[in-house]
């Protein structure tokens, strides 16, 4: 066995904390290493043409790459290894960046010696370490996207025009999401009806979109290239075969409910579709609300309903299906906490998707801006940015992001619509980076005369049929109290009711807003922790629909890329049973968070290579020692700890 | 009858002994007699706010440790007490200013713990509504707002209700009969102690608050500190109410002379 070192300086992030040349004299002391070599940055061409130069031409048979973390360049220099013809796994990573040079700046002497230790009992290690190879799995080429908004509908869309099958999942009745309630998009003022119903419209035509409206994911299981979903079919009622959504039995329905679409400014009836283009632009019956449900008499639908559609035995069905990749593109709401703002209790504090619908040509009042409590047309609104966003004590600490462009063009939309109204914006600070942002801000403030003042507002409260805006002026020093006819909050984005839950089901990770995490927040936003499942949109973190779209294409394009396989490789670090030593007491069966162990008949443990993850449980548990980690055995722990201990 | 320790302040000693003789009568009623701790002291009426400031965290606990001689629970109708009893009590949760007042007071027994009640969360969570509103005789014909001002709700941790969008005052007001205007400045500052150094600040706080409640189209301002009650009635040109009051008229113990709008 030839082993060799390599130590990176990472520029000066590791060469001024660390005498490299006296490293390199004390690493070459050792036994077991036949060449040592450093370099300026071996992460770079030259330095990976080193390393692979090197192990050629002094046929080394691992190597042990002393530079920064594991999970920044592992991968980058087993790839090396490959290329250099030896086994990839025989590739070991000594971190003298993040634990050692970075944490003891300017203790040269204890860093060196330190780095020394590291490298050394990474040596014991690479040394019993064995050639491995990937595990092939295959992969189904159809995808799972679970959330019918803008996300969800480009994202379906760019898949299945590559080709592959896509099930769309809505857990409403119909898909469009958020961006259809809503009155203009920001900075163009497209109107986002107009952009978005032909995309929804695409989504019910394609030959390659299996749309699921009214539809929930029940659970998943397996892994990537092979995912195992089941589906909820939530009973809708309607025969969507025989029904060709004329709206006759939504017409004749006695029930009047608040809608939701509508953010409860105005109704809709027990069978009802979300908005008149609503795709499919077939009804549901909402149970809870219908009078037949509740008390066993109505039917005026049925009696309406020429094709006889309608069908009250509906029940909720199960479907498996079968995929190779999942996209979750759950969305947003808003934050309803809002006490001290009187959001809630005062009828003419709204929050700001309600006042979009108010100025939507599809809203409860044709567009026309008409204050919830008694319909009159107000006179001055305040804008209330910032309301539960960036405050620790009762919001959330983050900024919402959008909440400064949509605030802007809600005020520039109100001033249009109203001409001699004073629209009045709160704000603490404007974050308006993103193209044309900050001008459309300006024209707002300009051309359209939005007066914006500087500081937060602590209470809002009735005095006849005004509201009274308490707040400050940080600019003047003063406080300010202001009456105005209407209040518009720019409330705290927080994660979609029920996303916690679906990411148990999918077993991805969600911050502690509930935001879905992402594998890297740089380097790979579009991945989750578990493979094959990607997000996009606003289940990650708030972001306009410039972003959300973006981030749609990017993970219908990495779903794209495990299609372009017909099989995948996956890690081999993962645990390995001695069948001679195992037992079957199944304490690793029930510590396995991923349960990809199993006790087969003749009581041996059995672990599932694809759903493993090498995160190590099973090992620290087995009373034996028979289950291991490949290249993380206890004897190789054992010997580590021997070198750094000197023994 | 049961009794209940019974912290009455200054406040109400001096200056509205009345509503302590309006309390007593509806508690009666309710099954409930007060029993005053003896040799009570000022509760010390303004919380320190200095992390160290042991000094002013002495009267408070004196007086709970008095209480806790024959219960420990405690009632007090003062919102102002109630809230320096609260937040002293809450102070002494922390084992080391326990030891330290403990030993300061070498001439008291140690404190070990009294549960502070106002008067709103004694009504709600002892008594409950439901007895409450059996016992109204007469239902009061008034649209009334609810005042908390700030010692019922804040800080956030001695708030005897949501914090903002607290219920209990409107919830037992409805039991009277009475329809609650609580959409204004229901738990807006009175001006407070302000009204010794500088009045003018008192008079335009408290004019905002009932120009709030005239506007809602109130008839009268509801509360339970008399601290508060000084300010408003003071400088607000407006009926205001005692809570217990209305409690005690409309359970027909006593007789409440209402003063109507036109005041």
């Amino acid at each position: 066995m030839k082993v060799g070192v390599f130590i990176c300086h990472c520029g000066k992030n590791i060469a001024s904390s660390i005498d490299i040349e006296k490293l390199k004299k004390g690493i070459s002391q050792n036994p077991r290493v036949n060449y040592v070599e450093d370099y300026m940055f071996l992460c770079s061409e030259p330095g990976q043409d080193l390393v692979l130069d090197r192990i050629k031409a002094e046929k080394l048979d691992s190597v042990v790459i002393a530079n920064c973390s594991p999970t920044l360049h592992e991968r980058t220099f087993r790839d090396v290894a490959s290329r250099a013809g030896i086994n990839p796994y025989m590739v070991e990573i000594a971190n003298i960046r993040e634990q050692c040079s970075w944490p003891h700046q300017n203790q040269i002497e204890e860093c060196t010696r330190k780095a020394a230790d590291i490298i050394n009992y990474t040596v014991e290690k690479v040394a019993r370490d064995e050639p491995l190879s990937p595990i092939t799995t295959r992969v189904i080429k159809k995808a799972l996207v679970v959330g019918g908004g803008i996300a969800g509908i480009q994202c379906a869309l760019d898949i299945a025009d590559a080709g592959y099958e896509v099930y769309l999942v809505e857990r409403d009745q119909s898909i469009g999401g958020r961006m259809m309630q809503l009155s203009e998009t920001f900075p163009t003022l497209d109107c986002p009806q107009c952009i978005e119903t032909p995309k929804m419209s695409d989504v019910s035509l394609h030959p390659n979109i299996h749309l699921y409206n009214y539809s929930e994911v029940e659970s998943i299981d397996g892994f990537v290239g092979d995912f195992k979903v089941k589906i909820k079919r939530k009973a809708k009622y309607i025969d969507y075969d025989k029904c060709n959504g004329c709206g006759a039995c939504e017409e004749k329905c006695p029930v009047k409910v608040p809608s939701e679409f509508y953010e409860g400014l105005g109704s809709r009836k027990a069978v009802y579709r979300m908005f008149p283009q609503a795709v499919p632009n077939k009804p549901v019956i909402d149970t809870k609300n219908c009078l037949y449900f509740r008390t066993g008499r109505c039917k005026l639908c049925e009696k309406a309903c020429d094709l006889n559609a309608i069908n009250f035995e509906d029940e909720d069905r199960y479907e498996d299906i079968n995929v190779g990749a999942i996209v979750m593109a759950t969305g947003y709401e808003l934050k309803k906490e809002l006490d001290e703002l009187g959001y809630g209790r005062l009828k003419d504090v709204v929050s700001s998707l309600q006042f979009e619908l108010l100025l939507s040509s599809i809203g409860p009042t044709d567009g026309e801006v008409k204050r919830p409590s008694d319909g009159k047309i107000p006179k001055s609104v305040a804008f209330i940015q910032c309301a539960g966003s960036r405050d620790p004590a009762r919001g959330v600490s983050y900024c919402s992001k959008v909440c400064c462009m949509y605030t802007a063009k809600l005020a520039m939309l109100y001033r249009d619509e109203v001409k001699d109204g004073g629209a009045y914006v709160f704000y603490i600070d404007i974050r308006s980076a993103g193209k044309g942002y900050e001008e459309f801000v300006q024209r707002a403030m300009e051309e359209n005369e939005v007066l914006y003042i500087r500081g937060k507002v602590s209470k809002v409260y009735q005095e006849g049929d005004k509201l009274v805006v308490m707040g400050a002026d940080t600019l003047t020093g003063k406080t300010v109290k202001m009456a105005v006819d209407m209040v518009v909050l720019a409330n705290a984005i927080v994660p979609r009711s029920g996303a916690t839950d679906l990411a148990k089901k999918a077993r991805i990770q969600t911050d502690k807003y509930g935001w879905f995490t992402e594998a890297h927040l740089k380097l790979r936003p579009l991945e989750t922790n578990t493979k094959g499942i990607f997000i996009a949109g606003m289940c990650q973190f708030p972001k306009d629909i410039t972003d959300t779209v973006s981030q749609a294409s990017g993970a219908a394009s990495k779903v794209l890329d495990i299609f372009s396989h017909d099989e995948l490789y996956q890690e081999p670090l993962i645990a390995g049973v001695d069948d001679d030593l195992c037992t079957g007491c199944g304490y690793c069966e029930n510590v396995c968070a991923y349960n990809a162990i199993e006790i087969d008949p003749k009581k041996r443990a059995r672990v599932n290579e694809v759903l493993c993850t090498g995160c190590g449980a099973c090992a620290a548990t087995c009373p034996s020692g028979a289950i291991q980690l490949r290249n993380f055995t206890r004897r190789q722990m054992i010997s580590m700890i021997e070198a750094a201990e000197g023994l | 009858m049961k009794k209940v320790a019974y912290y009455p302040g200054c406040t109400i000693k001096e200056t509205d002994i009345a509503v302590e003789e309006s309390t007593k009568a509806f508690l009666k009623v309710l099954g409930y007699e007060l029993e005053e701790i003896e040799n009570w002291t000022c509760c010390g009426t303004v919380f320190g706010m200095t992390d160290d400031d042991l000094y002013h965290q002495l009267a408070p606990i004196r007086n709970l440790i008095r209480c806790q001689k024959i219960s420990n629970e405690m009632l007090t109708l003062c919102d102002m007490c109630y809230n320096t009893f609260r937040r002293a009590d809450l102070f002494m949760k922390d084992p080391e200013s326990m030891e330290k007042i403990n030993l300061f007071m070498d001439e008291e027994e140690d404190y070990r713990g009294v549960e502070v009640y106002h008067i709103l969360d004694f009504l709600r969570d002892v008594v409950g509504y439901k007895k409450i509103g059996d016992k109204v005789v007469e239902k009061l014909d008034l649209k009334a707002m609810p005042y908390y001002g700030c010692m019922l709700l804040r800080p956030k941790e001695v708030a005897i209700d949501e914090q903002e969008n607290p219920r209990v005052m409107q919830d037992i007001l409805s039991l009277l009969g009475v329809e609650s205007v609580d959409l204004g400045l229901t738990d807006e500052c009175c001006g407070s102690y302000h009204v010794l150094e500088d009045p003018s600040i008192v008079r335009r706080k408290s004019q905002e608050i009932t120009k709030n409640a005239k506007e809602n189209s109130a008839d009268c301002l509801v509360l339970t500190c008399p601290l508060c009650r000084y300010n408003l009635a003071k400088f607000g040109d407006f009926p205001v109410y005692y809570l217990e009051d209305l409690i005690a008229h409309s359970f027909g113990v006593i007789k409440l002379e209402m003063g109507g709008g036109e005041t």
